[in-house]
């Protein structure tokens, strides 16, 4: 500790606590820790300098590097296999009895070795360690506790606490929702989170505010309700009423083209319309009526402004316009939009998307199951974000562009998501 | 608890009984950790690639001594730092890199974004001192604990307590200063 005694701190009372908070942020639990702990929700300015550290933290991690794709073969290379068979591993034995047994063992490990294993080098493909279920499992559940501890007293997950906007709060309450009904999470959480979807319903059937938040909010929650409404029987006559509201807003917020706007824009837009033409297809796959006017109309325009365009394509407007389609794309570009999915999938993200992630990992799960090498990079991209440790524990860093509006909650759900389809 | 299949010390011994595929699975499990480590102490890819595989090389030959008593990941890294330590001996000509390290990435249109960030960081580790550099490398990218760190660096606990908080607070003011450069 010599070593930040003539340090500057920046208020008295603080030193120890300033010191101890990037252990606290790493998982240390130490008795120190616990009393940083305390200090932090008493103390706004310790708290600011501990949303910086993990602001950085997150950031480090973010650098971490490619694996050279030779790496193993030379690794392995460098020691002979002769080395195998001639090298003594186990220590001097003692007594010559123990000698012998050491020596029949060696033969006997040495001959189930000579024709039991593999060469030392690995077949094409194979490089990558052998994935691992049983962890993302593990991982998914330890961040839907997160999301769980996490709710606010009014049943909504709140945006600007955690370094989103606030104008998003109902949609991220609804892809909160969304993904606890997904995985089967607590059915208290899910239950004050619909309840908190409902109570900012306008008469006209509005999720929140025409002006606020726009129709990712409307779009997202009338999605979560549906979703509610196909799981639970008891609740689905209580939710007729709002959802067949919800529904109505989005046919009548439709453009003439088949788009939806937001509200201070003057054309439509794919990723806002995405949502909303998930919501109408959900309906449709439960039964409401009327929707297919508005949902051909849709997918025609999608197909029209994603689909038909070959330059600048952005990859998860694509892969959410084929997600929307399903089976009823019948393109006559379909295949080059395909192949242009794989290629702009084989390669590692220059930038990390956990949007771009979660459309493209579906969709290639869709088209392309067998083939899972794309899956697994993408997959090795996205473990590098989740916090393992820490009072961030089971939550994901939110690093990317769309984090700014919907912080670590969104972040959270989007890696659920995604982690659920590989 | 995290299951395993095996565990790092099961491997160790399999090893000792010179099973192959308890190596390779311990390659597999650590050679990417390795490799950031050392890139983030400031070598080159090509010294990274270099340490990892002197790395596994002496793993190999002194397996026989491991004692499962200690966790693997602290006798891997004790060996690792070994390795670096012997390496800066050998080359002192280890730092300010930037534009080998630029040269060796393959494709840099399609990783430029990636790739800036990251010779960013470690630029910005290769201008901490290496006793700082080396506990925040070992907490941040290899998750070690604490106490590992101290026993891989034959420190004591506080000690490492105080150099990742200084680590991090000079981080933060080396990543500010470039800021206010950007945008002036």
């Amino acid at each position: 500790m010599s070593e930040i005694s003539n340090k500057p701190f920046d208020a008295l009372g603080c030193e120890n606590c300033a010191v101890t908070i990037p252990g606290y942020l790493l998982g240390e639990i130490s008795a120190q820790e616990k009393r940083c702990r305390q200090h932090l929700q008493k103390c706004a300015q310790c708290r600011e300098q501990m949303w910086q550290m993990q602001q950085l933290i997150d950031n480090l991690n973010q650098a971490e590097v490619e694996l050279p794709n030779d790496l193993t073969a030379n690794i392995l290379a460098a020691i002979p296999k002769r080395q195998w068979t001639n090298r003594k591993f186990v220590a001097s034995q003692r007594s010559w009895l123990g000698a012998a047994v050491a020596v029949l063992l060696s033969f006997a490990v040495l001959w189930l070795n000579y024709w039991r294993q593999p060469p030392l080098s690995l077949p094409p493909g194979k490089e990558s360690f052998p994935d691992n279920k049983h962890r993302s499992a593990r991982i998914i559940a330890a961040s839907l506790r997160w999301l769980a501890t996490n709710q606010e007293n009014d049943g909504s997950w709140s945006a600007e606490k955690w370094g989103g906007e606030k104008k998003y709060t109902i949609a991220l309450t609804g892809l909160a929702v969304l993904v606890l009904l997904e995985n089967h999470g607590d059915a208290g959480v899910r239950a004050r989170g619909i309840d908190y979807l409902l109570n900012q319903q306008s008469p006209q059937g509005l999720f929140g505010s025409s002006e606020n938040g726009d129709l990712y909010n409307h779009g997202i929650a009338t999605l979560a309700l549906l979703k509610a409404s196909s799981q639970s029987r008891s609740r689905a006559k209580a939710l007729t009423k709002p959802i067949t509201a919800a529904i109505s807003y989005i046919c009548s917020q439709q453009n003439a083209c088949g788009g939806w706007q937001h509200s201070l824009a003057d054309q439509s837009e794919v990723s806002l319309s995405l949502w909303q033409l998930q919501a109408l297809l959900e309906a449709a796959s439960q039964g409401h009526r009327h929707l297919d006017v508005p949902i051909s109309v849709g997918l025609a325009w999608l197909q029209r402004t994603v689909l038909d365009l070959e330059i600048g394509l952005g990859t998860s407007a694509i892969a959410g316009s084929l997600l929307c389609h399903g089976n009823r794309i019948d393109h006559h570009n379909r295949r080059e939009v395909l192949e242009h999915l794989k290629n702009r999938s084989s390669s590692r993200l220059p930038v990390w998307d956990y949007y771009h992630c979660f459309f493209i990992s579906t969709m290639l799960r869709r088209i392309d199951a067998d083939n899972n090498h794309n899956r697994i990079s993408l997959k090795q991209q996205l473990l590098r974000n989740y916090i393992a440790r820490g009072p961030y524990q089971g939550s994901w860093a939110p690093i990317d562009h769309w984090s700014k509006a919907g912080g670590r909650i969104y972040a959270t759900v989007f890696a659920i998501r995604t982690l659920k389809s590989f | 608890m995290e299951l395993r299949p095996c565990s790092d010390s099961l491997l160790m011994q399999q090893i000792q009984q010179g099973n192959q595929q308890a190596f390779i699975a311990l390659v597999h499990k650590y050679q990417h950790p390795l490799y950031n480590f050392f890139w983030f102490m400031n070598c080159s890819p090509t010294e990274s690639e270099d340490l990892v595989q002197e790395v596994f090389l002496r793993l190999f030959r002194c397996c026989a001594n491991y004692r499962p008593k200690a966790k693997f990941s602290t006798f891997l890294y004790t060996i690792a730092r070994r390795a670096w330590i012997d390496h800066l001996r050998k080359d002192q000509r280890h730092r300010h890199r930037k534009l080998e390290q630029a040269n060796d990435i393959a494709d840099p249109n399609e990783y430029q974004l990636a790739l800036e960030n990251k010779i960013d960081v470690q630029n910005a580790l290769g201008q901490l001192s290496e006793k700082l550099r080396s506990v925040l490398v070992l907490a941040i990218y290899q998750q070690l604990k604490y106490q590992e760190i101290a026993e891989v660096l034959a420190i004591p606990v506080g000690t490492v307590k105080s150099r990742m908080y200084l680590a991090l607070r000079q981080l933060q003011e080396i990543f500010s200063e470039r800021n206010i450069e950007q945008t002036v």
